[in-house]
């Protein structure tokens, strides 16, 4: 089946006729040395020369989130419900490994209790990928964990830069389907299935350096005491900015502000690499050191929730890498983890 | 989508001070259905906030044969205990729950109960205690023992005095050494060492321990020396939550999330579990 292409110059014109159905408009732009996604840049500013620093997480589960509204009045208190800000939302221009962080986080929100916030905020979101042609930054490894740099889960719609000047359109989903008039007016040819094969083995054959990592739940289901934790933990200083830019990571905290007699109660991102994330009010700490909670990051992605919900917490975008001031690889950690595994350690 | 996050307002009807530090409430649901309906189960817990300081994590200290009320029991150790520990009766507060697994009550019927309990983890057992007192005749023999570092730290003494004058619950009560006082009638040792000296039968019998960490450690090989199989010791975990829905990421222990899977556990399973706890 061929799929309709558009002039790359025409991707600003469409990120507004998206975003003018009167969806709120999230695109990359340029801030500074690094990209940033952005509610309500201008579409002019966008800018795919790379992965933006920040991922998408944050507009499906925003850093603050108010859950509760209550007042005291004298003994009483009245606690009014909050409805999640979720607006109609167009994400343009997501990277692959961004947009499929979404169907892996999405079981975590729906066990058992349904978060509403995340739910009502992932239902009004429409998810436009823009495909990356090769990998585009060096700590890219998302063929390890079973995706690509064209991977389309979680996205509604895949955009290929398939060449300098022109993009083609892929409808993925039944809600990016029903978009197809508003691309077709940008339509400007078309380009066949095969085409665009080709466009993803390149952008595969850009991480083939990259090892597989489906050895690594084994090895650490059988290595949850060993020396690797101590050697490759030491330096971490628990800043937690691989938890902040992680498109997965998703622990939070639970906080109330008030003034006088009203306040509200916030859903905050929280980290695992915090020492008050697990401390006890009797001083005890289950995590009481460094490495013992980078080995929790490292075990929350590649075993337990695996194990739990049939998906790997981690979707290879190397933010964690690139960013990490101390230059502590979480690739490298789970690379070392597969080789051990392969070579029976 | 219901709120998951929304308390349920609940008012403060007896306030108590178990110790110096030690509260416990009875509170009751503002809401009616709520009043008449909230079923529980000994070994869940709940969330307990006080608007604008936050939410804490408690288990529920009453037992479930109790209606139209809850009851907790906290020590005033941060900020939100000591705020909670301030309010009065009348006040209100938040409650969301039950939530977590239970203790197997049916499964013990017809079986000798032995409690085990150290300070300030009295309460999640308390609720058990109950639970099998209020249907009595459907258990053999209920022994507990009962240990703080001094009397000043006991809590619940007027109910230490009820099951004390029980016929059919036997009661041994003990404090650390220098922990008594002069007309201290219990035991003068630590609880492991108590439980061994009081050796209760260990033939079907189910064992039922809370307390703080380094008493599980020295009990468990205790309760074993008496013959007491691993999958017949139930306990619970207490690890810090904020949201307890298995979402917020910090109670977990391995891959076990302690406020879905748990808090209960027998020792069996605890054996299992990573040296992550």
């Amino acid at each position: 089946m061929p799929h309709m292409t558009l002039d790359r110059t025409d991707l600003p014109s469409l990120a507004q006729a998206l975003a003018g159905q009167g969806r709120r408009l999230v695109l990359p732009v340029r801030e500074g040395q690094d990209l940033f996604y952005r509610e309500g840049a201008d579409p002019a500013r966008l800018d795919l020369s790379t992965i933006p620093k920040n991922s998408i997480k944050e507009f499906l589960f925003p850093k603050c989130e108010k859950i509760l509204e209550y007042e005291y009045s004298g003994n009483d208190v009245v606690i009014e419900d909050v409805a999640p800000d979720a607006k109609p939302t167009v994400i343009f221009c997501a990277r692959p490994c961004d947009a499929a962080s979404i169907p892996v986080v999405e079981p975590l929100w729906n066990w058992d209790y349904k978060d509403k916030f995340f739910n009502e905020r992932r239902e009004q979101t429409l998810v436009i990928t823009y495909s990356c042609r090769t990998a585009p930054d060096e700590a890219c490894f998302c063929v390890s964990v079973g995706l690509s740099p064209s991977a389309d889960q979680g996205s509604d719609v895949m955009l290929y830069g398939v060449d300098e000047s022109t993009v083609a359109v892929r409808l993925v989903s039944p809600k990016g389907r029903e978009l197809e008039e508003v691309f077709s007016k940008f339509k400007k040819g078309e380009v066949s299935d095969e085409a665009l094969e080709g466009f993803a083995k390149e952008g595969e054959q850009s991480l083939a350096h990259r090892k597989p990592l489906d050895k690594v739940k084994d090895w650490l289901e059988a290595h949850f005491e060993d020396p690797l934790w101590e050697d490759k933990a030491f330096r971490c200083i628990g800043c937690g900015t691989c938890t902040f830019l992680c498109p997965t990571c998703h622990c939070f905290d639970i906080q109330d502000e008030s003034v006088f007699d009203a306040g509200c109660r916030l859903k905050n991102w929280d980290g695992c690499q915090f020492p008050l994330f697990t401390l006890h009010t009797s001083g005890h700490n289950p995590r009481d050191t460094q490495p013992k909670r980078y080995r929790q990051r490292i075990y929350h992605k590649y075993a337990i929730y695996p194990e739990k919900f049939g998906k790997t917490l981690c979707t290879g975008c190397g933010r964690c890498v690139a960013y990490c001031p101390v230059n502590l690889s979480l690739y490298d950690v789970v690379a070392t983890a597969q080789e051990r595994a392969e070579k029976g350690e | 989508m219901e709120n998951i996050y929304k308390p349920y307002l609940v008012r403060i009807e007896e306030k108590r001070a178990e110790t110096y530090d030690t509260t416990s409430f009875k509170l009751a649901f503002l809401d009616d259905d709520m009043r008449e309906n909230f079923a529980y189960h000994a070994g869940n817990f709940g969330e307990y906030s006080v608007f604008g300081e936050g939410e804490s994590t408690f288990c529920i200290a009453s037992s479930p044969t109790k209606k139209g009320y809850i009851e907790c029991c906290f020590r005033a150790a941060g900020r939100l205990t000591k705020s909670l520990a301030d309010k009065e009766v009348g006040d209100v507060l938040g409650f969301r729950g039950p939530y977590g697994n239970r203790f197997p009550i049916e499964d013990f019927y017809g079986k000798n109960i032995v409690f085990v309990a150290g300070g300030i983890a009295l309460p999640p057992v308390r609720s058990v205690i109950w639970n099998v007192l209020d249907l009595r005749d459907k258990f053999e023999e209920v022994t507990i023992v009962y240990g703080a570092r001094s009397v000043a730290d006991l809590v619940y003494k007027h109910e230490l005095k009820q099951w004390e004058e029980m016929g059919d619950v036997n009661l041994v009560q003990t404090v650390d050494p220098g922990g008594e006082t002069p007309d201290w009638k219990g035991q003068i040792g630590f609880v492991p060492n108590v439980l061994g000296e009081a050796a209760p039968n260990a033939e079907n019998s189910i064992a039922v321990l809370c307390g703080p960490p380094v008493m599980i450690r020295f009990t468990l090989p205790v309760l074993r020396e008496l013959g007491f199989r691993d999958e017949d010791v139930w306990t619970t975990l207490e690890n810090r939550m904020k949201c307890g829905l298995g979402k917020c990421g910090r109670c977990n222990v391995g891959q076990i999330y302690v406020c879905k899977e748990g808090p209960v556990f027998t020792a069996a399973q605890v054996a299992q579990m990573p040296n992550d706890f």
